[in-house]
């Protein structure tokens, strides 16, 4: 665990909205993430209730392990023929991704 | 902007080894000068062309015809064939780079020491050949830029601070930045129903295996790092993509995946981050591809 309770709240917040996406429109394609995100969401749920400082430990390697470039959650996208409706539910994934990048990378 | 793949050649002179160009994209200079080595005619390209004839064996030391991109390369024109008809008018300086490393090496004093170190032509046997990636890169005149302006070695440049460092599908990290100054078809070969994507090319994919050798495509892609699935690249349809004016690029040779995915020095493909954000993005036809 290289980051504070902080970032991992942050990081909670920013999951469950990914989970919501990937959830509707990632079925059938990303399955794999789609498990993963649960999984890292459930395990800081259990920090958040035990405080047990094991839980958190690779927690940072499995967000980044989300977006190991193809076939992850890097090249997901939600598809849209509408470009107006494709960008403004796409820029959310993106804005996601960025923000777990930045702080965990 | 094309590099020559390389083969390496080994060839016994009288029985002897005479010398051998080196693996792993390093290759000696002396190794250069001397090597019974010669340029491959890239049958997509026609870079890299020779007059020689059948292919092997006769033709001594760097051979063929060094050509790249007129519009960046005009003055490289320079033939090597036959050693004894070998004339040198080049006036570009050839750069080698090994491990990151790189030297200025003028074609011109290649072909003299090559010459110097000329051997019989007789009982010559090609032993053996592999192709092997190469870092060697042409300069547009003595003292001119490197093709590729970002390297994983010296200066990663910004895809570096990108999520999922895309720079490391690039061979060796090299890559140049762009802003397009017009409209721009792009074309990448995928899955029917997902026409976007990250990796483009400049021509469309002439069939699905060919897409996946050549832009190193796999099929499953195996997280390194937990030996776990993380998803499969279907390719099943080319799709041209126009890029809108104004988008920024990075063009670099594609990076081995390993197996049969090669990618290579000579093979150039384009990177465009999260072109499904891109306002002006439209799929401008897609084709099914076998």
């Amino acid at each position: 665990m290289n980051h504070s309770m902080k970032d991992y709240n942050r990081a909670y917040q920013l999951l469950l909205q990914l989970y919501d996406i990937i959830k509707v429109e990632g079925k059938g394609s990303v399955d794999h993430y789609i498990n993963e995100v649960a999984r890292i969401i459930a395990t800081i749920e259990d920090y958040q209730k035990n405080n047990d400082l094991s839980l958190l430990k690779d927690l940072d390697k499995s967000i980044l392990n989300l977006y190991t470039g193809r076939a992850s959650l890097d090249e997901f996208y939600v598809m849209r023929d509408n470009e107006e409706e494709r960008i403004r539910l796409n820029k959310p994934l993106t804005l996601i991704e960025n923000e777990l990048w930045k702080m965990f990378s | 902007m094309e590099l020559f793949s390389f083969y390496n050649l080994q060839y016994l002179n009288d029985g002897s080894k005479i010398s051998r160009i080196q693996m792993e994209g390093q290759m000696e200079l002396s190794a250069l000068s001397a090597a019974p080595a010669r340029i491959q005619r890239d049958p997509k390209t026609g870079y890299g062309a020779n007059g020689s004839g059948n292919g092997y064996g006769y033709n001594y030391g760097i051979s063929g015809s060094l050509r790249t991109t007129p519009s960046l390369f005009g003055n490289l024109k320079e033939r090597w064939a036959d050693p004894n008809t070998m004339v040198s008018d080049l006036s570009t300086a050839v750069s080698l780079t090994a491990f990151g490393v790189s030297s200025d090496y003028k074609a011109g004093n290649a072909v003299k020491t090559f010459m110097n170190n000329r051997h019989t032509l007789a009982n010559v046997t090609r032993v053996s050949q592999e192709r092997v990636p190469m870092n060697l890169q042409f300069f547009g005149g003595k003292g001119g830029s490197p093709l590729y302006k970002y390297n994983m070695v010296e200066n990663p440049g910004p895809l570096a601070d990108m999520p999922c460092n895309p720079v490391s599908n690039f061979t060796s990290g090299k890559y140049n930045m762009d802003t397009l100054t017009a409209d721009t078809t792009f074309y990448r070969a995928g899955e029917a129903g997902k026409p976007y994507g990250q990796w483009f090319t400049s021509k469309p994919a002439n069939s699905a295996i060919q897409a996946r050798m050549d832009t190193a495509v796999k099929p499953q892609w195996i997280n390194s790092s937990t030996g776990v699935l993380d998803g499969h690249s279907y390719v099943n349809t080319n799709y041209a993509i126009n890029i809108p004016s104004g988008t920024t690029v990075y063009t670099g040779p594609v990076g081995y995946q390993g197996g049969a995915y090669l990618g290579g020095q000579d093979i150039i493909q384009t990177y465009i981050s999260k072109p499904w954000d891109i306002p002006g993005v439209k799929v401008i036809n897609s084709s099914p591809l076998r």
